[in-house]
């Protein structure tokens, strides 16, 4: 490298590259973000229902009149103990999507944001809920429970 | 030492490239706009001599940073567009699908939280920057003869501001903009005489229903863009021909 090879950089053309280095990396900045928001994404996860059979904890957990929320593609959910078996139901109240809860004493689903109650199959029974809260198919097999379709 | 050897690291990478292609030379040509433009394409259009007259156009000395918000008003105006073409590739115009659409851009669609948002925002600004451009205009007495038709542009665009945001804010089709389309209709339905007609026309009925939405969505995407476009190319040839406005 001789002397004047190192000249070759002035601050002229040094801020000139600057200026243009600053171009291209709001122009990749903008346009990296156009791509990423057009390239469709990805199947969702987030869609109700035929979602993929989740274990969600063994039956000793959950002894006769309890419940419990957990989460099922996503969203929250509700198993409850009964004594027609386990049921899971969804846990998004069908009214403004608070989640619900499982009143022991009442053996009943309310809904602590305006109190909407539904019965265990998850049928309203008063509260201004405009639909009953969807069910999901629950299996038991060997003390654990299963939630979804195979 | 260090330093030399990775310029020597450097120079063996430009070597490889100047063997091959003569790299100078197109940066030479494509390395700014100006110099693209002033050469390969003034070849061709002989465009250099109108770009420079555009470009080069004094301001006048009593300019200062109040002349902005006219600008800033565009700006906002061009993000729209940028922000509300990508919007509208995922969003679905139907009442079963709105909702529906607007949530899968906020959780799935990537950084569609931040295209919504860049939309909103720069629409509340937009109406914003408008009004302060509006005022500077009125208080520099800016609007006076000749440039009264200027400033009777600027009305129409304005209101075409204005109803770009009241037929964009229904199209989330959630309860606020379901009651605040509700309301705004209803305003509009107690003109006395002609009023109920004209709520019947936003309307497309006597409620807010699926052909609402139609409606609104068919004025936002392309009735509104294409209108202003034209009051906007008007209201920016009548500056040019008349000159900004004298000091105070």
């Amino acid at each position: 490298m001789t002397e004047s090879e190192h000249k070759k950089i002035t601050r002229r053309s040094f801020l000139d590259w600057l200026i243009r280095g600053s171009f291209l990396f709001t122009f990749l900045a903008v346009a990296g973000t156009i791509a990423s928001y057009v390239w469709p994404p990805k199947p969702s996860r987030m869609k109700a229902g035929g979602g993929e059979r989740t274990m969600i904890g063994s039956t000793d957990e959950i002894s006769l009149g309890k419940g419990k929320v957990f989460m099922y593609n996503n969203k929250p959910a509700l198993v409850i103990h009964t004594n027609a078996g386990f049921s899971a139901i969804s846990a998004v109240c069908t009214h403004l999507g608070c989640i619900v809860k499982w009143d022991e004493s009442r053996q009943e689903i309310v809904c602590p944001c305006h109190g909407a109650f539904f019965d265990t199959r998850g049928n309203v029974l008063t509260g201004p809920a405009p639909g009953p809260l969807p069910t999901y198919k629950v299996t038991v097999k060997d003390d654990k429970i299963y939630v979804g379709e195979t | 030492m260090q330093n030399n050897k990775r310029s020597n690291l450097f120079t063996r990478i430009e070597n490889w490239f100047k063997e091959r292609i003569d790299v100078y030379e197109i940066l030479d040509s494509f390395s700014s706009l100006t110099g693209f433009l002033y050469t390969e394409l003034d070849k061709r259009l002989d465009i250099k001599d109108a770009i420079e007259k555009a470009l080069k156009k004094p301001v006048p000395k009593h300019v200062n940073w109040m002349f902005c918000f006219g600008g800033i008003t565009f700006l906002l105006f061009i993000v729209q567009i940028g922000t509300g073409i990508l919007l509208a590739l995922y969003y679905k115009p139907s009442p079963e699908n709105a909702y529906e659409s607007i949530q899968y851009i906020m959780n799935e669609v990537r950084l569609g939280w931040l295209i919504r948002e860049v939309h909103a925002w720069s629409a509340n600004l937009m109406i914003l920057a408008l009004f302060f451009h509006m005022l500077r205009v009125f208080f520099y007495g800016a609007y006076k003869s000749p440039r009264e038709l200027n400033w009777i542009a600027g009305i129409f665009l304005m209101f075409i501001t204005l109803t770009f945001g009241f037929t964009g804010y229904l199209l989330p089709w959630d309860q606020l903009s379901y009651w605040a389309t509700t309301v705004g209709t209803e305003i509009a339905g107690g003109i006395p005489w002609m009023g109920k007609y004209i709520l019947y026309v936003m309307r497309g009925g006597e409620n807010i229903t699926g052909t609402t939405l139609s409606r609104f969505y068919t004025l936002h995407v392309i009735v509104l863009p294409w209108v202003a476009a034209v009051f906007l190319g008007t209201h920016f040839l009548m500056i040019r021909r008349q000159g900004i406005s004298g000091p105070l």
